[in-house]
């Protein structure tokens, strides 16, 4: 089976059924990672995750080569988290789901309340700021991949990153930056 | 905009900070598996059928007349002696040739659907079922059902007109089934091959 994305992803596209799951699963982690952090609940993120999935298996006889796999690949991600986000927002919210007034100080000698606060800082983020960070920094695409994931000009996406990142320190109190922060045994 | 934590210098860079924090574990094995099969499952429709519209149009107009016309004048020997000499590959509750052709309209073989792993016991008893009962599904459109039965027909040679089809796989592979005469009959196009059913 050969390695490369591209050459997968045209055997995918001529009816390989070997090189589709193969791409499935080389990229369902960063997939899931995505939609983690763009819809922020664990349950609609897998869900995010499985429609992303169902959109490349389906669509990847569209995938015209021109870029790299996982640029085609992170749009249709982003795009299936930002459409469970929309349908989140259309279902009911029962209250228990509405985060609090935000991160608690000094909480990051907690590993599972230090994701809770990154997730709740994540929630306080404009959805705009928040996925042009996600595939900034976790993802680690450079600002044109993201600029032309996303459509918009590179300077949109340099600024969004910035404000996004500033934001998202001052939602979690600046702790990211502290260098004495306290740590967990296991980081 | 200029962030205070970052220097215009480096505020192209990745911030590794932000990215420690925003890490997402890896999904267990258990739930990759099935999102991975979840969205293999949810492919019915396969790369090939494109590819054989264009084939089908060539083989429509070249040949479609001649085998409708043979299709039309020897219909019911044909599927006799067929089933006469497979009588293994007979639907035990086959609908009757009025049934198959009222369900056809303009000649059309009638689309049951895409059944899935062809292996799996459970939908063979769903596509036996669909087959005896001449249910159409619209999930192929027109254009699909025409490639699928001209790419079939091409590899498959079937005796007799085909009445209805339905998608499916063997062992990964998109593969037709073609009822004729109440026969199922499974061919994988890519390589052709022709499959009883098991």
């Amino acid at each position: 089976m050969p390695e490369d994305d591209k050459t997968l992803a045209r055997l995918a596209a001529g009816g390989d059924r070997r090189a589709l799951e193969t791409l499935l699963d080389r990229h369902a982690d960063r997939v899931h990672a995505i939609c983690r952090r763009v819809v922020g609940d664990p349950d609609d993120a897998l869900d995010a995750t499985q429609e992303a999935m169902i959109a490349v298996a389906r669509g990847v006889s569209r995938f015209d080569g021109r870029s790299a796999f996982t640029t085609w690949l992170y749009r249709v991600a982003t795009n299936a988290a930002l459409d469970e986000l929309r349908r989140k927002r259309r279902r009911p919210q029962p209250a228990a789901e509405v985060p609090d007034s935000g991160p608690a100080m000094g909480r990051f000698d907690d590993s599972v309340a230090a994701r809770l606060d990154v997730d709740q800082a994540l929630a306080h983020l404009s959805e705009d700021f928040r996925v042009a960070v996600v595939l900034r920094d976790l993802c680690d695409l450079d600002y044109a991949t993201i600029a032309e994931i996303l459509d918009v000009p590179v300077g949109t996406v340099r600024s969004r990153i910035a404000r996004g990142r500033r934001e998202l320190k001052t939602s979690l109190g600046n702790l990211v930056a502290a260098p004495g922060r306290p740590r967990t045994d296991d980081e | 905009m200029s962030d205070p934590q970052h220097p215009t210098g480096d505020a192209d860079q990745r911030d590794e900070q932000v990215a420690s924090l925003l890490a997402v574990e890896p999904l267990d094995d258990l739930t990759r598996r099935r999102l991975v099969d979840t969205a293999l499952r949810a492919t019915p429709r396969r790369p090939w059928a494109r590819y054989a519209v264009a084939a089908a149009v060539v083989l429509a107009l070249a040949g479609g007349g001649v085998a409708l016309l043979v299709g039309q004048s020897g219909h019911h020997q044909t599927t006799t002696h067929a089933a006469a000499r497979q009588p293994a590959r007979v639907l035990p509750n086959a609908p009757n040739q009025q049934q198959a052709s009222a369900a056809a309209p303009n000649g059309l073989p009638i689309n049951l659907g895409d059944f899935g792993n062809l292996g799996d016991a459970a939908n063979l008893a769903r596509l036996r079922a669909a087959a005896t009962a001449g249910r159409a599904s619209p999930q192929l459109s027109a254009s699909d059902l025409a490639g699928s039965i001209a790419a079939a027909r091409a590899c498959a040679h079937p005796a007799g007109p085909v009445t209805a089809v339905a998608t499916g796989t063997v062992r990964g592979r998109a593969a037709l089934v073609l009822v004729s005469g109440g026969r199922l009959t499974v061919v994988v196009l890519s390589p052709c091959e022709v499959r009883p059913l098991p």
